[in-house]
């Protein structure tokens, strides 16, 4: 019984105390913010041929997501304010597979680790950077890996697959990243 | 004392809501600039700088189940889609250390029993951390009204957790978390079809409407004929006269009606998130069963109108702070409320054939917690709860429906078989309860981790109680993982317990003009907490990537457990009637429960294809000891358990799940050592297609499904639920269920 108003009292204290909403994020929301920003990044050091843009829509850089990652509003919000080798910015989810083909950066999740070699099969000799973000994408043959080590974001490039895909790669980028070998 | 309680209980909810009406905006301008120039900002990092920034902190890590202070088991959406569950019933009966038996009690239609110890109310169900089971500790059915269509993982915490969650946690807490509007980004519908007139359909949607603000939203409806037992189950439902509590008939066999369990059920969530910082929630779920299950034919006349239907809405606003880089906090206030619907119906013989239920229970409640973290290697929370509850208790059998818009004095409604003079009594209740916990968890070293806490409750009903919970976490490299835990936990007696009360007049008189009935249940308003305490080990042993052994030894103690025992002869509780024969709910019992659980789970990889198989085994015995020295084994439960299955997967695109459940004798909910339910094996099958038409522009994203419950087509039984049902109820002959989805991003 006594124990009631020393409880409300404790309980209104506390709820009196300042709340300073800092810029810190969710967990999800900042690896995900992350992630954009390496895609927008690598787009910026690779090469493509100037094949690869002859039967898109005008002056525009397709970017598509495959699977169930959350990145879809920051790579709407990304095509809405950035470009690409000047081009503009195409945002695709989910695309048929017999079109991923033109593509020009395939982001491939991490929920599709079995479809991986259908999803690479689907654009193999195209020009299209196939990124990942789970364990043994590039070894598989994507051209890059996102992995997470000591609560950062780093990369790992299968130079092969980069070659195979008629793409080139900038030597920062190179640099920056873990080079791997290819299963076959 | 009466007045006095509904006087606080106005005041607290006044100080909720102008609490919540001023701090509201404060949060809102101050975050208003924040997410949206770091986005830029971070776009505009060059890719050295990128590699350098923290994308998991301390703060916001979501913690790995091996270092969770508890034993738990988390479902993911993809088992859950492989698996095929539709609804948490579905998946709480493949977990080892639960039984669950179904269609085997009138009023909360199924039962729940975890490591031994059997109630609905027993564990809290949680979506997102939100209480959605009764506010008020009523036994509910566990269905189609707690569906998985939105889940993105389901956590099933095991054991005795008041220490953190307060009242009711006593078993175990499980937790729907729903997918996050980003990771919906679009629309999802769905279709089912199946066996007896089954339909089942869902939306459910998702998307950040502006960089700041999130919806999500999502509903089901469900509908069910359900089998028609008495053609599978000919004895146990063959025509046979209909008899009253005094034996005399009140249908005759030759005049019986048709068997008759259809049910329904439909839900809704809808949750706005603001900056990831200021969210707003509301869930409403409702089914309807009939009042006739798992009751034998002699004692009740199958309706179609004969239906238990249950409500459940909640409504919450939650804040998220953050005070420093270690420190943040979250505040909650909310509001649920419960209900029996005025239209439940019985037609058995303890309501006279027609008797309507009315039940009502209502809570509010506010919840600050704060977080803080240092270093990463010690956390320590703590948090205050203010709750205010009103309750009407389940009402005894009412001659007409209950009238919402009135009082519940003012409903002017009399027990049957009194020519309408003995008026019904209600027992509304005001009650307050307040909580305060604190909790740390310490990482000593590589290998030991620590946790302590305690939760403080002071109920104006029955006053206060004390949880403790403490243990420890071995890790030997990061193969193996062995916690020791112990716990307390309180089960605060729901109104309806301690208030339930119902039987029949005779409408015969004795020699001093009273009302005669043979038999009335007695409420007891001095009803107590039980109490129980539990010792846990859990040990997982990883032998590789693909193959991980879970152990688990359990032993616990339930004291003061509420039981029904006999009550006073000749009792005068309803002025104006004599009865002759009472029983009453009473703290006497002690359950003594040990048990274990054993789980293997192995993973098979090839190219294109993917093998997961589980296994488990359970065991668990113990004592009920009950007034007057009567002793049974723990009532619905069966001493040995096997679950298992296997789920084949071929370029993730095509599965196929069977599983099998074996359960030994299960004890009866009414105590008899001699009589068991028999033994049972079950299969059940579940197979998919996603993306069927994946090269097409409009149609990809869609998936179909074909589910078989009981493919063997067995006739099994499970545990009946009270005197007046079936001690062995007749389960569901073979069933077929087909369903499509279509995603639209």
């Amino acid at each position: 019984m006594w124990l009631r108003p020393s409880v409300l009292a404790l309980f209104l204290f506390v709820l009196g105390l300042p709340h300073h909403s800092l810029a810190q994020e969710g967990q999800p929301a900042r690896e995900a913010k992350v992630k954009v920003a390496f895609i927008y990044n690598f787009a910026k050091f690779a090469n493509w041929p100037d094949r690869a843009f002859e039967t898109l829509p005008h002056n525009s850089f397709s970017i598509c997501l495959v699977g169930k990652e959350p990145l879809g509003n920051l790579l709407d919000q990304l095509a809405g304010s950035k470009t690409i080798k000047g081009r503009t910015i195409l945002f695709r989810k989910n695309p048929p597979q017999h079109d991923l083909r033109n593509c020009r950066i395939l982001y491939i999740s991490s929920s599709e680790s079995l479809r991986l070699d259908r999803l690479l099969k689907a654009v193999a000799g195209h020009p299209v950077l196939t990124i990942g973000s789970a364990e043994g994408y590039a070894k598989r043959g994507a051209g890059i890996n996102l992995f997470e080590k000591n609560g950062k974001l780093s990369f790992e490039i299968n130079r092969k697959a980069i070659l195979r895909s008629g793409l080139t790669l900038s030597s920062e980028l190179l640099a920056l990243g873990v080079l791997v070998e290819g299963e076959n | 004392m009466l007045a006095l309680g509904v006087f606080l209980n106005r005041l607290i909810r006044r100080i909720l809501i102008a609490y919540f009406l001023c701090l509201s905006p404060v949060i809102l301008s101050s975050s208003a600039h924040a997410n949206e120039e770091s986005f830029e900002m971070i776009l505009e990092l060059p890719l050295a700088a990128l590699m350098k920034l923290e994308v998991t902190t301390p703060s916001s890590t979501s913690q790995k189940l091996e270092d969770a202070p508890g034993t738990i088991i988390v479902i993911t959406k993809q088992q859950i889609e492989e698996r095929g569950y539709v609804n948490l019933l579905d998946l709480l009966q493949d977990l080892p250390g639960i039984d669950v038996n179904q269609k085997s009690v009138e009023e909360y239609y199924n039962q729940v029993s975890i490591r031994g110890n059997v109630g609905n109310d027993n564990f809290l169900i949680m979506q997102d951390g939100m209480r959605i089971s009764s506010p008020t500790g009523e036994h509910i059915p566990i269905s189609d009204n707690f569906p998985l269509y939105h889940a993105r993982q389901v956590e099933v915490a095991f054991g005795p957790v008041s220490a953190i969650y307060g009242a009711d946690a006593f078993t175990g807490v499980i937790n729907i978390i729903t997918e996050s509007a980003k990771e919906l980004d679009g629309m999802q519908i769905s279709s089912t079809v199946g066996s007896d007139e089954y339909y089942h359909n869902y939306l459910n949607f998702g998307e950040s409407l502006t960089p700041r603000i999130d919806l999500k939203f999502g509903g089901h409806w469900q509908s069910s004929q359900d089998p028609d037992l008495s053609k599978t189950y000919t004895r146990e439902f063959q025509d046979v006269d209909a008899l009253d509590t005094s034996n005399n008939i009140f249908r005759a066999a030759s005049a019986r009606e048709d068997f008759v369990a259809g049910t329904n059920s439909y839900s809704f969530y809808l949750d706005l998130d603001i900056n990831e910082k200021l969210n707003f929630g509301f869930t409403r779920s409702f089914l309807s069963h009939p009042t006739t299950t798992g009751v034998q034919p002699k004692n009740a006349i199958f309706d179609k109108d004969a239906d238990w239907n249950t409500l459940i809405q909640t409504y919450k606003t939650e804040l998220k702070s953050s005070f420093t880089d270690t420190i943040s906090g979250n505040t909650k206030l909310s509001y649920s409320k419960y209900t029996t619907l005025p239209s439940t119906k019985f037609t058995n013989n303890f309501a006279n054939f027609n008797a309507f239920k009315f039940a009502r229970g209502r809570r509010w409640q506010l919840d600050h917690k704060v977080d803080y973290k240092t270093n990463g290697k010690h956390q320590l929370s703590g948090g205050v709860t203010l709750q205010s509850f009103n309750s009407i208790p389940k009402t005894t059998d009412l001659p007409s429906e209950y009238d919402p818009d009135k009082e519940a004095g003012d409903q002017g409604l009399f027990h049957i078989g009194t020519s309408n003079t003995l008026p019904i009594l209600f027992f509304e209740q005001d009650f307050q309860n307040y909580g305060l916990f604190v909790q740390t968890q310490s990482k000593w070293s590589d290998w030991l981790s620590s946790f302590a806490g305690f939760r403080y409750d002071y109920d104006s009903r029955f006053h206060s109680t004390f949880n403790p919970r403490v243990g420890a976490i071995f890790k030997y490299k990061d193969s193996t993982n062995l916690k020791l835990m112990y716990s307390e936990a309180f089960l605060a007696p729901s109104t309806n317990l301690a208030f339930s009360h119902f039987g029949t007049f005779t409408g015969n008189k004795d020699g001093s003009n009273r009302f005669i009935s043979d038999f009335f249940r007695l409420p007891n308003p001095d009803l107590g907490p039980e109490k129980t305490r539990t010792i846990d080990a859990n040990l997982t042993h990883k032998f590789d990537e693909n193959l991980v052994l879970k152990g688990g030894f359990y032993f616990t103690m339930v004291e003061d457990q509420i039981d029904i025992v006999s009550g006073p002869s000749n009792s005068e509780f309803i002025p104006g009637g004599i009865i002759t024969s009472t029983s009453t709910a009473k703290n006497v019992g002690r359950l003594d429960v040990v048990g274990a659980d054993v789980t293997v789970e192995q993973a098979f990889n090839w190219k294109n294809k993917k093998l997961n198989y589980w296994i488990s085994y359970s065991w668990v015995d113990g004592t009920l000891k009950k007034l007057g020295g009567v002793t049974s084994n723990p009532p619905v439960t069966a001493k040995n358990k096997i679950k298992a299955g296997f789920t084949f997967t071929y370029l993730n695109d095509y599965f196929i799940t069977p599983k099998l459940i074996w359960v030994d004798e299960t004890n009866h909910f009414v105590e008899d050592r001699s009589e068991k339910v028999s033994p049972y094996a079950l299969l059940n099958l579940h197979l998919g297609v996603r993306n069927i038409f994946s090269n097409s522009k409009h149609w990809q994203a869609m998936s179909a499904y074909l589910s078989v419950t009981n493919l063997a087509d067995v006739k099994y039984f499970n545990a009946g639920g009270g005197s007046n049902s079936f001690g062995s109820s007749p389960q569901d002959p073979r069933r077929f269920f087909l369903g499509i989805r279509k995603s639209f991003n």
